[in-house]
């Protein structure tokens, strides 16, 4: 079942006249139900443009993008808020919690979004922070958690609404090695328990661990792969 | 869209973790509120001493004098003094207003100069005195504190009784000290060429120390105060067989007409009893009130002034505000554009900001009228006036806060609301 449709997308950007600087050239990207795909690019490939396309932070330039079946193009900015919130949820290189606030009411932020009552949120949040292995830290805020930890607790939010993807840009980038592997082991936990996940890296190495790669170079994806380790690991 | 108690306690939140930046920007507020109750308080004080004053000092009694009309011609066989049947004629029309008649400078007894050899007499001692012939309204006109005994009756009043009322000072002289004890006794009295024995009805406070009748001790030069001596105008008739003659009276108003009906009480009375009068005799009527009203409208513009300039105070706080919510804005500028990706719609962060910065004008409201307060009533005690609380000006003061917090709050808010999560997201 195809979850995320992009066709023809290109976004460019007006850097002062006559400059127009295009990012994305034309992508066409189709990603199903409970697939773990991860694309691939240096800096500067646009794998970033994309991802805030594909979480529609921002709207491209022109083609059509379905996401679950609505058409984006026609969707109002308000409502894209709502669709940001319920369908998709971020992990960010570098975390982005809210400081100053805890654990446990981090994860809430989504659900307040989405308007779901004090209770079942903190009954919810709780949950997913235990399933996280952070269950003796609830109330821990940001600058009391390692990178790692801070990393499973913004797995937690991107969870809390129960989307229909993870949206993860570079989540290990800023961890080492071993907790890394913790949070690449996370993300294969979500994969196995259905959740679609779209993983975007500059690590050829990290890539493998997915199902599909898909390769961005210069605005365009030029190569279609499956991941060599996918198998292995799992 | 955040529901309100949401907001509140996000907004509670952001404000709790940072407390040195908080209290900080409400500085301004809690300064221009507790300025603005403060000086509330002690104008309702003022105004309240005024009409206080109005009351109990008299200020609001109508001072009326006969004088001799300009331009008349007078013969030496007329007297410019009160008739006192055409003063109580007047009275009885406007009688509902008021509660009594004093009547003043007995003519015959002010203008001799042998008052200056009057006394008491017991066996114990004698006291220099100054008589004071008075009538039922005196003591309504001149409020005295009754320390012993009881004041005059009315039927004492009227009978001319021989009863007298005393200061404090006198019955120590005369009676050793003053009590109970003196209420009743009887005292020998010479008033210039009247002598005869007075029982003591009551005795009173003086008004302040340089209550009484001035004189010049002939040996030493020096000046000297006689306490006062007050007796019935009957008593004094009945015993040398004369019938008094009187310069000046007082009106005594009700204390609850107010000042508008006062003034217009003045201009009725003069009327009237100028047109009953003698061609050669004019009334003048006057009140103190003018000079309470005069000093109460310079006290409302001195108050207007001062709370200009705390309402000015209360604009700089405003702005403080202003000042600090885009500061504030921009250090989370982060932190809005993840609440975006995370679902936020604009109107969202507007609404939380805007709710952040009225809760912290509310906060500082609360604390301002808690010191403004606690200023009115210490201000009050330093001024020896009696604490006003005025609820109006609290809930002014809460909308006030919540005005500002809205006002001043909207365009950081709104800053923040229009932030491209993007460019937020990225900001470092």
């Amino acid at each position: 079942m195809e979850l995320l449709n992009l066709k023809k997308i290109t976004k460019s950007y007006y850097i002062g006249k006559p400059n127009e600087l295009e990012i994305l050239h034309g992508i066409d990207l189709t990603v199903n139900k409970g697939e773990f795909a991860a694309i691939v690019g240096q800096s500067g490939s646009g794998k970033s443009t994309l991802m805030n396309v594909i979480g529609l932070l921002d709207k491209p330039t022109s083609g059509e993008y379905f996401l679950n079946g609505l058409d984006i193009n026609k969707t109002s900015d308000k409502d894209m808020s709502g669709i940001r919130c319920k369908e998709i949820g971020f992990v960010f290189q570098t975390y982005n919690l809210i400081p100053r606030m805890s654990a446990r009411k981090n994860v809430e932020v989504p659900m307040m979004y989405a308007g779901v009552p004090p209770a079942e949120r903190a009954k919810r949040a709780e949950e997913l922070l235990i399933q996280m292995g952070m269950g003796d830290r609830l109330n821990h805020s940001p600058d009391q958690l390692s990178g790692g930890q801070k990393q499973r607790v913004a797995i937690a939010r991107a969870m809390a609404n129960d989307p229909s993807i993870i949206l993860a840009d570079e989540p290990t980038g800023a961890l080492d090695s071993k907790t890394g592997r913790l949070v690449m082991d996370l993300f294969h936990d979500l994969h196995e328990m259905g959740k679609t996940i779209v993983f975007i890296t500059h690590s050829n190495e990290l890539a493998e661990e997915c199902e599909r790669i898909l390769t961005l170079v210069d605005g365009l994806i030029v190569g279609e792969r499956r991941g060599a380790e996918h198998d292995r690991i799992k | 869209m955040t529901g309100l108690s949401e907001n509140l306690s996000v907004a509670l939140t952001s404000i709790m973790a940072n407390k040195l930046r908080s209290v900080l920007t409400m500085l301004g507020i809690i300064i221009g509120i507790s300025a603005v109750i403060t000086i509330v308080s002690i104008g309702a004080a003022q105004a309240k001493q005024t009409q206080d004053q109005m009351n109990n000092q008299g200020f609001a009694n109508l001072s009326i004098q006969a004088k001799q009309k300009e331009g008349a011609e007078k013969n030496d066989d007329n007297e410019i003094i009160i008739d006192t049947e055409l003063l109580g004629k007047v009275y009885a029309k406007y009688a509902d207003q008021c509660e009594g008649i004093s009547l003043y400078d007995s003519f015959e007894y002010s203008h001799s100069e042998e008052w200056k050899s009057d006394y008491l007499k017991t066996k114990r001692d004698s006291v220099k005195t100054c008589l004071n012939l008075i009538n039922s309204g005196y003591f309504l006109a001149n409020k005295r504190n009754l320390l012993y005994g009881s004041f005059i009756t009315p039927a004492e009043y009227k009978n001319g009784s021989r009863v007298i009322m005393i200061t404090d000072k006198a019955a120590k002289i005369l009676f050793g000290a003053a009590s109970e004890d003196c209420i009743g006794q009887e005292v020998e009295g010479s008033f210039g060429n009247i002598y005869s024995t007075f029982t003591v009805k009551g005795i009173v406070e003086p008004d302040g120390q340089w209550d009484g009748g001035w004189y010049e001790d002939p040996m030493t030069g020096e000046y000297n105060i006689a306490p006062y001596t007050y007796l019935p105008l009957k008593a004094y008739e009945n015993i040398t067989g004369t019938v008094l003659k009187f310069e000046s009276a007082v009106i005594i108003p009700k204390t609850n007409i107010g000042a508008e009906a006062i003034l217009g009480l003045v201009d009725d009375v003069k009327a009237d009893l100028n047109s009953g009068a003698a061609d050669y005799i004019e009334y003048n009527v006057s009140s103190s009130i003018d000079y309470i009203q005069q000093a109460a409208a310079q006290r409302r513009n001195q108050f207007l002034i001062t709370a200009l300039v705390a309402a000015i105070a209360l604009i700089v706080g405003g702005i403080g505000v202003m000042n600090i919510m885009m500061v504030s804005i921009t250090e989370r500028t982060k932190e809005i554009g993840t609440r975006k990706a995370l679902g936020a719609t604009n109107g969202s962060v507007l609404l939380q900001f805007i709710t952040e910065s009225i809760l912290l004008c509310l906060i500082g409201g609360v604390i301002g009228i808690a010191i403004g307060i606690a200023g009115g009533i210490i201000a009050c005690k330093i001024m020896k006036m009696a604490y006003v609380l005025e609820p109006l000006s609290i809930i002014v003061a809460v909308g006030f806060s919540l005005l500002i917090g809205t006002f001043f709050g909207y365009y950081p808010a709104s800053r923040a609301a229009k932030m491209d999560p993007i460019e937020a997201l990225r900001y470092e």
